[in-house]
């Protein structure tokens, strides 16, 4: 695969126009490849084409690409993350069946090349595609609504932030067809990342889809902080904030610390591949450790970006299941940020077998275990919470009552392996790899499907159908067990990761099992799925018209499903973190107000759509070193972002006669739910 | 096939019994699977007191470990039972939120583990140090260690021995209860260099040199593998490790001085191509300055970076010095750090 990209055009003005890129630098040959991107064009063609037909693109356009509502953006994210998953689980399973044929001395269907590509796409899609916009687009849903707040702080930067994503993900998906993925594991690490070991266009796919996706990341961390800093309603002290608004602080603020790293690490590594600089070489007193230590700088707090939210997600619904307050309301608050900050400090334990000294993998050791006390801490409030309650053994209840089970078992692994001792034996093989699926998994995606199941009525206005979803449940559930169980015994048999053949009978039994727990995990996928697509066609059936199916504690339960585009008609005021619990038992809730005030609200724009647009063909230009292109979009993206600082015309007063006409609908409903 | 003693001759009369029968024979095959596997969990089979030692603390440490988590999932499980809500009879407290008792209580269970593996981790990362060199066992206490110095390459392993004068690729041999000194660099990407039943890994990295030392106290034909992934060879890149008794291991550096071949420049940077090693190498002589040159990006010849490190120095130091040259076996005569008697094997006039 590598010799094609490495053709170069000889005549001077075709390499001017078109760079690198040859016709040749599609994979014209290769029935997996052409096969999948023919499913791509397809699909997009077939979503094209349907919304033409229905004549639906003004509705799409104005309330979807152009919108800048939180909810919308937040929707768009998680689509985007579900449409990864399919493609980041696809990898997966061509892995797991590589390894399962090729594990007694055969060959498999995967040279290693394309292997080398899969197992480094499937990091990368999974990570940065599937996990971050899935918790991204969570706290873009539901914390505006928690805190009272009409719209985020910044919300044309939060469309800027989405499309930008988009962006990174629309050029991944572009390496499957046109060139290469990186074949270097999904954090490329110098110096098989540099230019003398990866000549080909792999990595710099991988370096301008990250840097355009993490600016959006970066981007929407800033948003999302000051909107809870600057937004709450009135009332809503810090220590009154519903916890999984403390989380996305939390999260936010890793980011914002975190993602430049990462920026700075991919641009040292893009000049040395681009300008033949040496930060990460031999040459001129650069070094590779550099690289590594900076991109576990940024990769370890990642892993916090993630789970932290979905721990906020846990102690919502914990609460609201159990029909209880959470216990330890205030542990659980220093707990996170205990996690947050000590994150910073632990790094290092990604490559103890690097040759520090003794003094220094101790320390990192044991700043990686302390991490587990106030993880422990929000495990036993989650226990305590659910201790003296009246448990409704709902979808999400059964995603967290999962995801405690599991995690603590990859909690447990996860200290064994911060022992230096024995990370010497247990680094990089698949035991690590178990690990951190048992906590990605039953941690960041139960805590992703649990939310989903359990603000899906409110971002809908009906609820997801509870059959399918529980069968999508045990089939992640058990899955889950038969894939990766195998993995931990298979680590402690001695095989590392990132293997394209082995040859090994007794590993082989071992590989298939895990090859059977992906399919099973398959059928859970299919059931997702379904799940969506069947509640979708009987929504009226599942339809929740008050806006709080669950009986809810936290302040996104007040206002309707689908909340109207201002949220709140009146802003509430706020005297404890289970507000609307309280306003619920004191008789408070659901009283409409004589009058209404206008609101504030942002227009639309399709700046950031626009600029996100232009940066896919900005991006793909850097990668094929077509200059004038890269040239003209970097000019075109400047030229847009300056336009729209003209734009006076960005919001609006919505008048009160306009939110009594919508206001007077939803008690009119309130009152027929209640006689009903 | 342990099974196979198992399975009862004696005709079988009823279908129940038969079912039961085939039912307890599928349970002990399994059961028969499983212990033959256990023996083939190298990390769990040390063959030596660095992977004894790491064995042990992954015991203690996933000991520990339990402590906590299996009442954590004891009591998911109960509390999901006792006080599902069909259960009226169950206690219900739902503004029960806070008790001082119980949240001391749970922040002091993680914090004491914590602190009993913490201080288990201090000191075992300073016993298991890489740098720090193991012993031999006590009767052979007079028997110096071995000395290997190890080149990870593009998808090889390169393993010289100094005190022998001798070299290999893919294979090495170590004597029973002799410690074995290894230094590590790599002359392409990062890999990790390691041998499953001996215990810890370490990276081996262009340009530096890391240490580890392992004893083998069983013989035995150890799988040695990289750990960390290089590229396109590097599932083939694998060697073996021989622990053999004193006399196998003088018969095999014996072998090994009559293969023939010589380790210079000129077959170093055929073997350095970017290739697997089909089958194991021998190199009966080699260069004696070979690992350091590799560590100084020169072993194919040219410019060697402490060599261009010391001309810089000199430089600053006397900048209208003029370098000497020097022939190539100086090199080995001259000390590396002292820079007062710096040897150059390239010419260069003051103004550089």
């Amino acid at each position: 695969m590598s010799s094609r990209v490495d053709q170069l055009h000889e005549d001077p003005l075709l390499r001017a126009i078109f760079g690198k890129l040859h016709i040749e630098s599609i994979p014209w040959h290769d029935p997996i490849i052409m096969g999948a991107g023919a499913g791509m064009v397809i699909a997009a063609v077939a979503v094209l084409g349907l919304t033409t037909y229905f004549k639906q693109w003004k509705y799409v356009w104005s309330n979807w690409l152009t919108s800048v509502d939180h909810k919308k953006i937040g929707v768009m994210y998680i689509i985007l993350a579900l449409i990864m998953l399919l493609r980041g689980f696809a990898d997966a399973l061509m892995m797991r069946a590589q390894q399962a044929m090729a594990s007694a001395g055969g060959e498999g269907f995967l040279p290693p090349d394309h292997f080398d590509q899969i197992f480094t796409a499937h990091g990368v899609i999974m990570i940065f595609f599937v996990a971050m916009p899935f918790v991204v687009g969570l706290m873009n849903v539901v914390m505006p609504l928690q805190i009272g707040a009409r719209d985020v702080a910044f919300p044309y930067l939060n469309s800027l932030s989405f499309w930008l994503t988009a962006s990174g993900a629309i050029l991944i998906n572009v390496s499957l067809v046109i060139g290469e993925f990186a074949h270097t594991g999904w954090l490329a690490y110098a110096p098989l990342s540099g230019i003398e070991f990866s000549p080909g266009v792999g990595v710099d796919y991988y370096l301008w889809a990250l840097q355009i996706a993490g600016l959006g990341t970066l981007l929407s961390g800033v948003n999302l902080i000051t909107t809870i800093f600057k937004m709450r309603a009135p009332g809503m002290t810090l220590m009154r904030m519903p916890i999984f608004t403390w989380t996305t602080l939390a999260a936010n603020m890793l980011i914002v610390a975190a993602f430049p790293i990462l920026t700075v690490c991919l641009a040292m590594l893009s000049l040395d591949r681009y300008l033949g600089m040496h930060f990460f070489t031999n040459e001129a007193g650069g070094n590779a450790m550099l690289y590594v230590n900076l991109i576990w700088a940024w990769g370890h707090p990642e892993v916090y970006i993630l789970v932290l939210p979905a721990f906020g997600v846990f102690s919502e619904i914990v609460a609201t299941y159990s029909r209880k307050r959470l216990f330890g309301y205030d542990g659980m608050v220093y707990a996170t940020m205990c996690i947050a900050l000590l994150s910073f400090v632990v790094w290092l334990h990604h490559f103890f077998t690097m040759g520090a000294g003794a003094n220094v993998n101790a320390f990192f050791g044991i700043t990686t275990m302390i991490i587990s006390i106030p993880t422990g801490v929000k495990v036993f409030n989650w226990l305590f919470t659910m201790y003296r309650g009246r448990i409704k053994l709902d979808l999400p209840m059964m995603w967290t009552l999962g995801f405690i089970i599991t995690f603590v078992i990859g909690g447990a692994t996860g200290v064994l392996m911060a022992v230096p001792g024995a990370d010497f034996v247990l680094h990089n093989s698949v035991f690590l790899i178990a690990h951190f699926h048992n906590v990605i998994i039953g941690g960041v995606l139960f805590g992703c499907f649990a939310a989903l199941n359990y603000w899906f009525p409110k971002a809908f206005g009906f609820k997801l159908h509870t059959g399918l979803g529980k069968v999508s449940f045990w089939c992640w559930l058990i899955g889950f067990y038969v894939a990766f169980m195998p993995l931990y015994a298979l680590g402690l048999m001695g095989m590392t990761r990132r293997l394209s053949h082995m040859n090994d009978p007794v590993w082989q039994v071992y590989l298939i099992v895990a090859a059977g727990g992906a399919l099973l995990i398959l059928a859970g996928i299919v059931a997702n799925i379904a799940q969506i697509v069947w509640s979708v066609v009987k929504r009226d059936e599942l339809r929740d018209e008050t806006g709080d199916p669950w009986d809810g504690r936290t302040l996104e339960w007040a206002t309707s499903s689908p909340p109207p585009f201002y949220n709140f008609a009146v802003t509430p005021a706020i005297g404890n973190h289970d507000s609307f619990w309280d306003a619920k038992q004191l008789g408070q809730a659901y009283v409409q107000p004589e009058t209404y005030a206008p609101i504030h609200m942002p227009r639309n724009t399709a700046t950031g759509l626009l600029i996100g647009l232009v940066s896919v063909p900005f991006g793909f230009a850097l990668v094929w070193h077509i200059w004038w292109l890269a040239l003209l979009g970097f000019v075109a993206m400047i030229v847009i972002a300056a336009v729209h600082t003209f734009n006076e015309d960005r919001d609006y007063y919505v008048q009160p006669d306009e939110i009594k006409a919508i206001e007077d609908a939803r008690f009119a409903l309130l009152k027929t739910q209640k006689e009903a | 096939m342990k099974s196979s003693s198992v399975i009862d001759p004696v005709p079988v009369t009823s279908p129940a019994s038969r079912r039961f029968r085939t039912f307890a024979t599928a349970a002990l095959l399994t059961v028969a699977a499983l212990s033959l596997s256990g023996c083939q969990m190298a990390l769990l089979d040390p063959k030596g007191p660095v992977g004894l030692a790491e064995r042990d603390l992954i015991y203690l440490a996933l000991g520990l470990m339990l402590i906590p988590v299996v009442p954590v999932i004891v009591m998911t499980i109960a509390f999901a039972f006792r006080y599902r809500a069909s259960n009226t009879k169950a206690t219900y407290d739902p503004n029960f939120e806070h008790s001082n008792r119980i949240e001391a209580v749970v922040w002091a269970i993680p914090t004491l583990i914590i602190i009993a593996l913490g201080t288990v981790t201090w000191i075992s990362t300073h016993e298991l140090d890489p740098h720090k060199k193991v012993e031999a066992v006590a009767e052979r206490n007079h028997i110096p260690p071995v000395e290997v110095e190890v080149v990870a390459m593009d998808w090889k392993w390169l393993f010289i021995y100094p005190e022998y004068g001798i070299a290999t690729v893919n294979e090495m041999a170590l004597p029973v209860g002799t410690p074995v000194h290894f230094k590590l660099t790599s002359a392409t990407v990062m890999n990790s260099f390691f041998i499953p039943q001996l215990g810890s890994q370490i990276y081996a990295m262009t340009g530096m040199q890391t240490h580890l030392s392992l004893r083998a106290d069983h013989e035995g034909e150890y799988d040695g593998i990289s750990a960390n992934y290089s590229g396109k060879g590097f599932a083939n890149m694998k060697f073996k490790a021989k622990a053999m008794s004193d006399e196998d291991f003088a018969a095999w550096v014996a072998r090994a001085k009559t293969s023939g071949a010589t380790l210079d420049a000129a077959t170093y940077k055929t073997l350095n191509q970017k290739a697997v090693a089909e089958k194991p190498l021998f190199y009966a002589a080699v260069e004696p300055t070979m690992f350091t040159k590799v560590l100084n990006g020169c072993a194919e010849g040219g410019l060697c970076k402490d060599d261009a490190y010391n001309m810089a120095l000199l430089k600053n130091m006397a900048p209208n010095a003029v370098a000497c040259v020097a022939p190539e076996t100086d090199r080995s005569k001259s000390s590396k750090k002292d820079n007062k008697t710096i040897a150059l094997n390239t010419p260069v006039t003051p103004e550089g």
